[in-house]
């Protein structure tokens, strides 16, 4: 059977199609055009979705892939379009999230002159992308693209960046697809892995302190329920990095909190008291660790990763099972003894004590005359029973969503955690909004943050996307200032904001819109903004030097947490 | 932390922006790079790397780890100086080996020979040896020479005069090749007179070309006489007809360096056989360009279908820049006999024979005599091995007929089928697991050369029936995991 024909363009959107792609996040320019000019005989089968500059193409294809665990597809001409992708790409790669990036680029006789926006991205993307290629010819198209999907999603997720010329564009190729199965694999089968696990469960059976802290594996594995099963079974208390919230219900009686830098107390100080320690899908970042020297050297430790680099890369292991999270949860349950451990449970509950009188009281029932950030989330929390996709920037406003919003469902808090990127939630709800129409998306933004990426209001407003926006303001910059104030002798340099009017932007933007400076009004203005059908934009006015607590100052150890 | 220097081996897929991506990693970390060399091997495809770098023992575990993840790595280790000395010593008590020998593996044939010999009920089709004994009337006249005391002492190290006028009178008869028999030196088999040949004519740094896919031991020979380097491979074209060559191909490999070509007819394996006009532009190619052609043509008798086997060095504008060289192993199903030749013009011959003079001084008496009965004897018994190859060659396409996971086409020669697998597949990988889980042996196709990759080559020298069920263990494997 003799394939048809099509134009390279054509050929990258069949691959879409082929790999199931329905919606892309782009914008066009000179080096791309054709496929822009492809994509308008493909509008029905492929949605398109405008940003308004390239880093929100790629942060709203994050926030899609967060959420469907599916590669995030955006799309961008040469020079400054494939520039303006970097910090999405760089995002994704220090937080696995599986995205395919593809950038035009001038035709290839002119790739080395110095073309008009000719930049070498292939270059550019080298350490920030799982792979990346340049296509130079139109037959490369299908058999490229199929292994960049497959590269995105398989092992350890990550973004792909595709460089595709000018020329290759517009060629005429045979089309003939099929699935990529190279992706090689540096994890050893499980069956080889029985040493392992049986290792690791003749650990955890005979533990007095176990401990299981989860990160974003979990979900990109699926292995919610299998943790469910695993952690009930051995009475394990079960605590979550940033990215591994809502993965675990909070209300379940094995849940002890947030580790991290601005994490829950006992989560925090009881690792350093945990005898057998079980890390699942996370990677001992630097913000969970605290002083790696002093972190949890009493513990034998059982490092459940899909990627082999990571074990052993921050603390020595003494277990380490290579592989997806799923797979192995349902191996090593049926080896686990039905146990139950109350004294250990009850030292948890205590810290959370200590925490609440401490810390949380205060941020909950304030007499300050100002709205505290943490007042708004759990308003928030409770009135979408926890049911709600939290979307959060980078700031204290992220610290206090992570702390304050009670999750009852999985994939339900994205958030940029490696990189930390600013800017990063606006767009993100977009992509999650796509990605789950039929669920409350909330975005929670700093007034900083909100600045750094505002302009996909438009992008909001053209889709008529019902996101909800709430902007907690505080005029500063306001995780620098609690470091300024805490460690720089209150030399508040350069972070006070004199901000614009946010609700006449939102409006000028067609976003219904509207602001909260008094307590009493807080009920009300939140109980609107859930019930539009629209987007809805709402600046809350919150407390100027109000600061998250508990906190694990740099270099200190996770012993050294301090309540306020 | 100790800092130490640290040499790590990366074997990756040869594709642009992989170095670009190793370096990365050494340069984020801010180390040094010392050395950094890359090389070729036989496999093709792959590029192996060798980067020395000082760091400490937990830095090289990460920056191995980081390689690994990079898609096109295959495979990454570190190894200080001190483990790899450690290793040396252990090959050595003494001192280092030569950097060729260390290069070297032990040809992929022969390891897969090993392992069906150290594993119960394996049945062989990896090793191209006839299952025919070498001819009665042959044997007798051996006996009959270590009888008369002919065999007791060295011979003349061209050979024996006698044998040296038998393959003259041979060349002349049957390869159309017209020389005198001082043009000729008797060999310990072909292989001796292809690494003098070698020898003889390679610098370091010259290019030399094969043909590929190619017996991989003339890879070998050739990197040992280039202290190393590795030779030019040019692929021929497989097409459901055969293998064909592509001249313009091979004129765009030749460089200012190409010292010669080497083509193998019959080609072991692929089966191969050369046409007029496929020899006729190699010849005027080595003309333009001042190239010697250099020859294998062990399987000159088994060639099928009428096709007829020409030897380039009988075209007379070449003869000069020709070298044949031939045996009777094959042939007369001497093997173990170990006899070839080399024909030549004399001045060629008289620099070829100091080489050879230094490998072997003379080849073995006994089996001069026993050449020399082959040669001169009827054709009766090379026939009737050929008749018996072509059957065989046809109980091969009629097995393999019965699965769909592979393509090839007819062999014109020799006695080796050489499928393609339609999937992708690590041909060497899965030569070994057919050894261990089907307990058939076949070779593998990549250590042939570019082309070889994702081939197996499949001997029909084997009786009727053990060729019959190795083919069928084999067939009912590939159709269960493919």
């Amino acid at each position: 059977m003799k394939n048809k024909q099509l134009t390279g363009a054509q050929a990258l959107l069949e691959s879409f199609l082929k790999e199931g792609v329905d919606i892309i996040f782009g914008y066009p320019g000179g080096a791309i055009m054709p496929v822009y000019d492809a994509l308008y005989d493909y509008k029905d089968q492929i949605h398109h979705v405008l940003v308004r500059h390239e880093q929100g193409a790629s942060h709203a294809a994050e926030g899609y892939a967060r959420m469907t665990g599916k590669p995030g597809v955006c799309i961008a001409t040469s020079g400054p379009g494939a520039t303006n992708l970097v910090t999405g790409i760089a995002d994704a790669m220090i937080d696995s999230v599986p995205l395919v990036c593809v950038t035009g680029q001038v035709a290839f006789h002119l790739v080395g002159t110095d073309a008009f926006q000719e930049t070498d991205i292939i270059g550019i993307t080298t350490p920030i992308t799982k792979w990346n290629y340049q296509i130079t010819q139109a037959s490369e198209i299908p058999s490229i693209m199929a292994k960049a999907f497959a590269i995105a999603r398989e092992g350890r997720p990550g973004p792909v960046l595709i460089d595709i010329t000018k020329n290759a564009q517009f060629e005429k190729t045979d089309f003939s697809y099929v699935a990529y199965e190279g992706v090689k694999s540096h994890i050893p089968a499980l069956d080889a892995q029985k040493k392992q696990l049986l290792a690791a469960a003749k650990l955890l059976n005979t533990a007095k302190r176990p401990y299981i802290l989860i990160g974003h594996g979990v979900q990109i594995a699926n292995a919610e329920k299998e943790l469910v099963t695993f952690a009930e079974k051995g009475g394990f208390p079960i605590a979550a990095t940033l990215h591994g919230l809502s993965s675990f219900p909070t209300d379940h009686p094995l849940y002890a909190g947030m580790l991290g830098m601005h994490g829950n107390y006992g989560p925090n100080i009881l690792t350093n008291q945990a005898d057998v320690l079980v890390s699942i899908g996370m990677r001992f970042d630097d913000r969970v660790t605290g002083r790696v020297k002093d972190y949890a050297k009493q513990a034998k430790i059982i490092h459940i990763d899909i990627d082999p680099a990571e074990q052993g890369k921050i603390i020595k292991t003494t277990v380490a099972i290579t592989g997806d999270a799923k797979k192995i949860l349902k191996e090593l349950t049926p080896f686990i003894k039905k146990r139950t451990h109350h004294a250990w449970l009850a030292k948890f509950r205590k810290a959370d004590h200590m925490e609440y009188e401490k810390a949380i009281k205060k941020e909950l029932a304030p007499t300050t005359p100002h709205i505290k950030m943490a007042e708004v989330i759990a308003m928030l929390s409770k009135k979408t029973k926890g049911e709600a996709i939290i979307v959060a920037d980078v700031g204290q406003h992220q610290m206090m969503a992570a702390r304050y919003y009670k999750f009852k469902k999985t994939k339900s808090f994205i958030t940029s955690g490696g990189l930390g990127t600013m800017g990063f939630a606006l767009p993100a709800s977009i992509g999650a909004k796509f990605a789950a129409p039929n669920r409350d998306v909330i975005a929670i933004i700093g007034d900083g943050s909100f600045q750094m990426t505002l302009q996909e209001l438009a992008t909001i407003a053209q889709e008529q996307l019902p996101v909800k926006i709430v902007v907690l303001n505080n005029n500063f910059l306001g995780m620098v200032r609690q470091w300024q104030e805490l460690f720089f002798n209150k030399r508040y340099s350069f972070t006070d904001l004199k901000n614009p009017d946010f609700v006449q932007i939102a409006k000028g933007f067609y976003i219904p819109a509207s602001k909260v400076e008094k307590r009493n009004e807080l009920d009300k203005a939140i109980e609107t903004m859930l019930k539009a059908k629209t987007p809805y934009f709402l600046e809350v006015v919150v407390e100027k030097e109000g600061n998250v607590f508990p906190m694990i100052p740099t270099g200190a150890s996770v012993e050294e947490i301090r309540l306020e | 932390m100790t800092i130490q220097t640290y040499t790590i081996h990366v074997t990756s897929d040869n594709k642009p922006g992989v170095l670009y991506r190793i370096a990365g990693i050494f340069a984020r970390r801010k180390i040094n790079i010392e050395n950094l060399t890359l090389y070729e091997t036989e496999i093709p495809g792959t590029t192996p790397f060798t980067i020395i770098a000082k760091m400490t023992p937990q830095i090289a575990e990460r920056v191995v780890q980081s390689i690994r993840k990079i898609i096109e790595v295959r495979h990454a280790q570190a190894t200080t100086n001190k483990e790899i000395l450690k290793k040396k010593q252990e090959i050595t008590s003494t001192r280092e080996l030569s950097s060729v020998v260390t290069t070297i593996d032990v040809s992929v044939i022969k390891r897969v020979e090993l392992l069906a010999r150290s594993q119960q009920g394996v049945i062989s089709l990896a090793q191209g040896i006839p299952s025919f004994l070498t001819p009665e009337y042959i044997k007798q006249t051996a006996k009959d020479a270590m009888d008369q005391g002919l065999t007791d002492k060295y011979t003349a190290g061209y050979g024996i005069p006698e044998l040296r006028q038998a393959i003259a009178e041979k060349l002349k008869k049957q390869n159309n090749i017209t020389i005198e028999p001082s043009q000729v030196i008797v060999t310990h088999g072909a292989i001796e007179g292809l690494m003098a040949i070698f020898m003889t004519l390679l610098n370091p740094n010259d290019e030399m070309i094969i043909l590929t896919p190619d017996y991989a031991s003339h890879i070998t020979q050739a990197k040992i006489a280039m202290h190393g380097s590795m030779p030019i491979f040019v692929p021929l074209t497989e097409t459901k007809e055969g293998w064909v060559l592509d001249p313009k191909r091979l004129e765009k490999a030749i460089t200012p360096q190409t010292k010669a070509i080497v083509i193998c007819n019959p080609c072991n394996p692929t089966g191969k056989v050369y046409t007029e006009e496929e020899l006729k532009a190699v010849a005027n190619i080595a003309i333009k360009h001042n190239l010697y052609i250099i020859t294998d043509e062990m399987y000159e008798d088994f060639v099928f279908d009428g096709k007829k086997h020409i030897s380039i060095g009988s075209f007379p504008e070449v003869a000069n820049r020709t070298i044949s060289v031939f045996g009777v192993s094959k042939s007369y199903a001497m093997t173990g006999w170990r006899i070839g030749y080399i024909a030549t013009n004399p001045t060629l011959m008289s620099q070829i024979f100091k080489i050879h003079d230094s490998l072997v001084t003379c080849p073995t008496a006994v089996s001069q005599y026993a050449a020399l009965a082959a040669l001169t004897g009827g054709k009766e018994s090379v026939l009737g091995f050929k008749e018996e190859f072509e059957k065989r060659r046809h109980i091969v396409m009629e097995e393999l007929a019965k699965t769909d996971k592979l393509e090839m086409s007819l062999p014109q020669g020799a006695y080796y089928a050489f499928p393609k697998f339609k999937k992708p597949i690590d041909d060497v990988a899965f030569a070994l697991e057919l050894v261990e889980k089907a307990k058939v042996a076949v070779v593998p196709g990549s250590p042939f050369g570019a082309g070889g990759e994702n081939h197996i080559r499949i001997s029909f020298g084997c009786d009727e029936k053990i060729l019959r069920e190795g083919l069928q263990r084999f067939v009912n494997y590939i159709n269960k995991k493919l």
